[in-house]
């Protein structure tokens, strides 16, 4: 069975942020929640300055620590090793959150997409609202991605967590998930850790890796390479 | 994007009131283990106040949740490795265990084996609920709440908190839906082997205050984390943590407490220090869970 895994690589980022809202896009993730994300650093004194722009997701670790606290097995590891979330099963306690050293968990703390339900224009008699918007395209949200209830909840409701799932719907037609397949600068490679003569294995093996917080011991299985 | 800490005060009034009930409890058994005759009114008043108290923090609990509706499903999906499904266990078996007692403790039945059973389920559900408020927050990771020293401190300051509740409810005289038989034996009891409550006042407060300065010095000892994390803590409520925490909290009931006992070793505080050094216990609790816990919270740093 596969172990999957995902390596960054720091030098091709070029820090656009494509990832973080082509994910929003393909997951149909609400604004203020983020899936994939990034921080940004900037250390030394100048002329030795050194500013870091670092994507961060759901590391899917090995030994997750959302998976130990989440009271009703919401949050669990599926035969691929992935760390996935049952909307179902979710009582909204958010001990997941507190337990994730990575900040990668997010709470619906009310309806999502309320934007396209807000009657208010950015620009009064100038641009749509979401409302107008959502009412001519005659779609409750627009630009929703069906294929995401293939997996998990399409939309995840209010008073419930959520979270990456490694686009595990893509992952089950053999599809790459959508933040490597829409980086345009190549960055992001994903591949099982069991094959040792896969393309993740390959650039491992080739640079050397670093990994978030690996003190911590959540064996995160988000891998870095060629960093600052 | 703007950061809020996931748990709002809500959880701080689960922790402090869960933790007001456990320590009523605790304290209410040992004055009954210790002189029933004398205690009895307190004691009986604390089985009372005890299941209110956790169920009133649980309601605090299940209304910060986002499917409070769902609650239940903690035993039927239980996760083992959770200290929070082991958490719902222990306060719903406290629950019924200390809502049987204090029934009880109503209808005077307090001689049989059946009451001394429930005393003890009570004590070891009392004590497992208490140790579970510092655990849960131990089991998560978070620099500020790893180690175990946590779960001493939150044990501790229950135990004090609820102390001084039948404190202040002894020295009010407030006795409400006690047996006018367990109101006669109080008055009738004789005095020579009365509770001190000063000198487990001076006690508890003694220990608190040494584990939560030894906490907080160990804190300034640990990795770069935990420093950061003790450091936004101390930017954020520095004063409030010494100010109430500290100094009102702890330190004053301390020296108040001990002024007593160096007049007179088995004397009791005046009514009004009583009260006083009791209420500022009371305020102190809460506000230590309250920035333990918002603290705690703090954004952490992403490293490599």
């Amino acid at each position: 069975m596969a172990r999957y895994a995902m390596v960054i690589d720091l030098h091709k980022c070029v820090g656009c942020g494509a990832c973080d809202i082509t994910c929003k896009n393909e997951n149909n993730v609400d604004r203020g929640i983020f899936w994939a994300h990034h921080f940004t650093r900037t250390t030394g004194v100048f002329p030795n300055v050194k500013y870091e722009h670092v994507p961060t997701m759901c590391n899917h670790c090995n030994n997750a620590a959302c998976v130990k606290a989440c009271p009703t097995k919401a949050m669990y590891k599926d035969d691929k090793r992935l760390t996935l979330h049952d909307p179902k099963k979710c009582i909204g306690c958010k001990s997941c959150m507190q337990a994730c050293p990575y900040d990668v968990i997010s709470f619906n703390s009310k309806e999502p997409h309320g934007f396209w339900r807000d009657a208010n224009s950015v620009i009064p008699d100038g641009t749509a609202s979401g409302k107008e918007t959502a009412e001519k395209l005659g779609q409750k949200i627009p630009y929703y991605n069906p294929e995401r209830a293939t997996t998990y909840a399409g939309i995840r409701p209010k008073g419930i967590v959520e979270k990456c799932t490694f686009c595990d719907h893509r992952l089950a037609k053999g599809e790459e998930p959508y933040c490597v397949f829409s980086c345009p600068a190549g960055a992001r490679t994903a591949g099982d850790l069991d094959n040792p003569t896969g393309q993740v294995n390959l650039l491992l093996a080739k640079y050397g890796h670093k990994q978030l917080k690996p003190h911590v011991g959540t064996e995160p299985k988000v891998y870095y390479i060629r960093y600052y | 994007m703007e950061w809020h800490a996931p748990w709002d005060i809500r959880i701080a009034m689960d922790l402090f009131l869960g933790g007001l009930g456990v320590g009523v409890f605790l304290i209410a058994v040992l004055l009954n283990v210790y002189d029933k005759e004398r205690n009895s009114k307190l004691s009986v008043m604390g089985s009372y106040l005890a299941p209110l108290l956790v169920g009133g923090g649980v309601l605090f609990l299940l209304s910060e949740l986002g499917r409070p509706e769902r609650f239940l499903s903690t035993l039927y999906n239980f996760n083992p490795q959770s200290v929070t499904s082991w958490g719902g266990l222990f306060q719903i078996g406290f629950m019924v265990i200390a809502l049987i007692y204090a029934w009880q403790n109503f209808k005077g039945k307090t001689n049989g084996s059946t009451f001394r059973t429930l005393q003890g389920l009570g004590v070891l559900f009392a004590i497992l609920v208490g140790v579970y408020h510092g655990l849960l927050l131990a089991s998560l990771g978070r620099p500020l709440w790893a180690g175990g020293m946590i779960i001493a401190l939150f044990l501790g300051s229950s135990l004090f908190g609820g102390m001084s509740l039948l404190v202040i409810l002894r020295e009010l005289g407030i006795s409400i839906g006690v047996p006018a038989q367990v109101r006669s034996e109080a008055a009738a009891a004789s005095s020579d082997k009365e509770f001190n409550f000063t000198m487990l006042f001076f006690t508890i407060s003694a220990v608190e205050l040494v584990l939560v300065l030894g906490w907080q010095f160990a804190l300034y000892r640990s990795s770069a984390d935990t420093l950061a994390a003790v450091n936004s803590m101390m930017e954020s409520y520095g004063g409030l943590w010494i100010g109430i925490v500290i100094i009102a909290g702890l330190l004053i009931p301390l020296l108040g407490s001990l002024l007593t006992l160096v007049k007179d070793k088995s004397s009791e505080m005046s009514k009004g220090m009583a009260l006083t050094l009791s209420a500022l216990v009371l305020v102190g609790s809460f506000a230590f869970k309250h920035i333990v816990i918002m603290a705690g919270q703090g954004a952490l740093p992403l490293i490599f």
